[in-house]
């Protein structure tokens, strides 16, 4: 398994968001999960990615709890409209993440960027960019260091039909490149047509639904 | 250099400009009072007076310059997703530390220009004169150092002041969600407590307020031991402030890393 919940509970200022949450994601393997606005879909993302802990449960990530102050690393994450520094170009932002791990160089991140139709060498602040190119390169934050686990909330919000189609073909490549997914979306043609299992969120409890 | 700090550049040399207009114009006018004496006073003892004395301009307007450079530097990053990314890949303990030196760093560099460029003006507008009397440069240290060693003295607790002040801003940059907050309230507060210290805490003595507390250093008779204050409340207030500003992060950690 890349990432368990284990009988996960969350409450927040007294309401109770998860109630008993379940969930196991195998290698490679995309999992969407559906619901209402504050169902707790960002929740179970957070708490994946080591942002937010469980009242009672457990987050285990690349085979290891993840505990306070810890983080699994290794994952790719894009939650809500992302935002960078505006004053920035885009190519800035991603040079400035890309150096804290050091794992990827220049060439890497502008091919990514492409792969999301963005102009590496666009020198327009992103505060000039649309909310289109702002998600691309939330995206390309997400997919560039080639991540074992990526949790994306929302991930075609703002996208065009052309650029969505990109969304999908990079994350299937991902995947046979052995990454696994965590997608949280409205769209429920879209979540159905990428993923292996979805799952439904309602009253704190997560239930696996059949693919249409 | 990073490409955050050349965007911060621009800002950092208007405000060392206005740094060194503000120690010129206190040169100034202390040239033109100046009515003779055992020692006409130098550029460096223009610079620290205009820094440290409490009657001058420029002593009020430090502070405000530093939360200014602290904030850019650190709130743009802060208030964007880049923070919750950088967290995710170099974990929060690199981060912060990471923040923490680039303060560091950048106090440092914008002290040491912005003195050299106010030591530039003061000599355009009088000449290259140096006061070579360490009790002229420093009443406060009673001349018992060297002018090289006071120099040192005065240029450290020029920094470790900017540092209290970086570390207000700091602090609020965890209790706040806007750019302009991170500005107005270190201001107010470092201009509305020693105000209210004045009522709650009379017994301690004006001299030991903010304002007051360096310019032990460049008054004769403010303090008896202004090298004790200074350290006491600049290393004093700097670690209280950073135990504050730790256990909010301890505890928002708790809650949640979150936008």
């Amino acid at each position: 398994m890349i990432a368990t919940l284990d009988h996960v509970q969350k409450r927040f200022k007294g309401k109770r968001v998860l109630e008993d949450v379940a969930l196991q994601i195998k290698e490679g393997e995309i999992v969407g999960i559906i619901g209402g606005n504050g169902s707790g879909k960002t929740t179970i993302l957070r708490m994946l990615a080591g942002l937010m802990y469980a009242d009672q449960g457990e987050t285990t990530v690349h085979g290891k709890k993840i505990n306070i102050g810890e983080f699994p690393g290794n994952i790719g994450l894009l939650i809500e409209t992302p935002r960078f520094i505006e004053r920035l170009t885009g190519m800035e932002n991603l040079k400035m993440l890309a150096r804290i791990q050091n794992k990827i160089d220049e060439q890497r991140i502008r091919e990514t960027m492409k792969h999301f139709f963005l102009d590496p060498d666009l020198k327009d602040p992103v505060k000039t960019y649309s909310l289109g190119m702002n998600q691309r390169l939330g995206l390309v934050q997400a997919f560039m260091e080639e991540p074992k686990l990526l949790l994306l909330d929302e991930p075609t919000n703002a996208l065009d039909e052309k650029s969505r189609a990109r969304f999908e073909e990079v994350l299937l490549e991902a995947r046979s490149k052995g990454a696994s997914a965590v997608i949280v979306s409205h769209h429920q043609d879209e979540i159905a047509r990428l993923c292996d299992r979805v799952y439904l969120i309602e009253e704190g409890t997560l239930k696996e639904v059949t693919k249409q | 250099m990073n490409y955050y700090f050349k965007k911060h550049t621009l800002l950092f040399s208007i405000l060392a400009i206005l740094f060194a207009v503000g120690a010129t114009m206190t040169g100034i006018e202390h040239s033109i009072i100046w009515t003779g004496g055992p020692y006409k006073p130098g550029i460096n003892s223009f610079l620290f007076l205009a820094l440290f004395s409490h009657f001058e301009l420029l002593s009020v307007i430090v502070p405000l310059f530093i939360i200014i450079l602290v904030s850019d530097l650190t709130a743009r990053q802060w208030f964007s997703d880049i923070k919750v990314w950088s967290i995710v890949r170099g974990g929060y303990a690199r981060f912060i530390r990471q923040n923490f030196l680039n303060i560091i760093v950048m106090i440092t560099a914008f002290i040491v220009v912005a003195d050299v460029l106010s030591l530039i003006g003061l000599m355009i507008v009088s000449g290259n004169t140096w006061t070579m009397d360490t009790y002229t440069i420093a009443p406060g240290l009673g001349g018992h150092h060297g002018p090289i060693l006071t120099m040192l003295l005065l240029f450290f607790f020029q920094w470790l002041q900017a540092i209290f002040y970086a570390t207000v801003t700091f602090l609020f940059l965890q209790i706040t969600k806007r750019r302009w907050e991170t500005l107005v309230y270190p201001f107010l507060f470092l201009s509305i407590t020693p105000i209210l210290l004045i009522y709650v805490l009379a017994f301690i003595g004006e001299k030991y307020l903010f304002q007051r507390i360096s310019a032990g250093l460049v008054h004769k008779g403010l303090s008896n031991q202004p090298i004790i204050d200074n350290l006491t409340a600049w290393i004093g207030g700097s670690l209280l402030i950073v135990l504050v500003t730790f256990i909010i992060m301890t505890i928002k950690r708790r809650k949640g890393l979150v936008r």
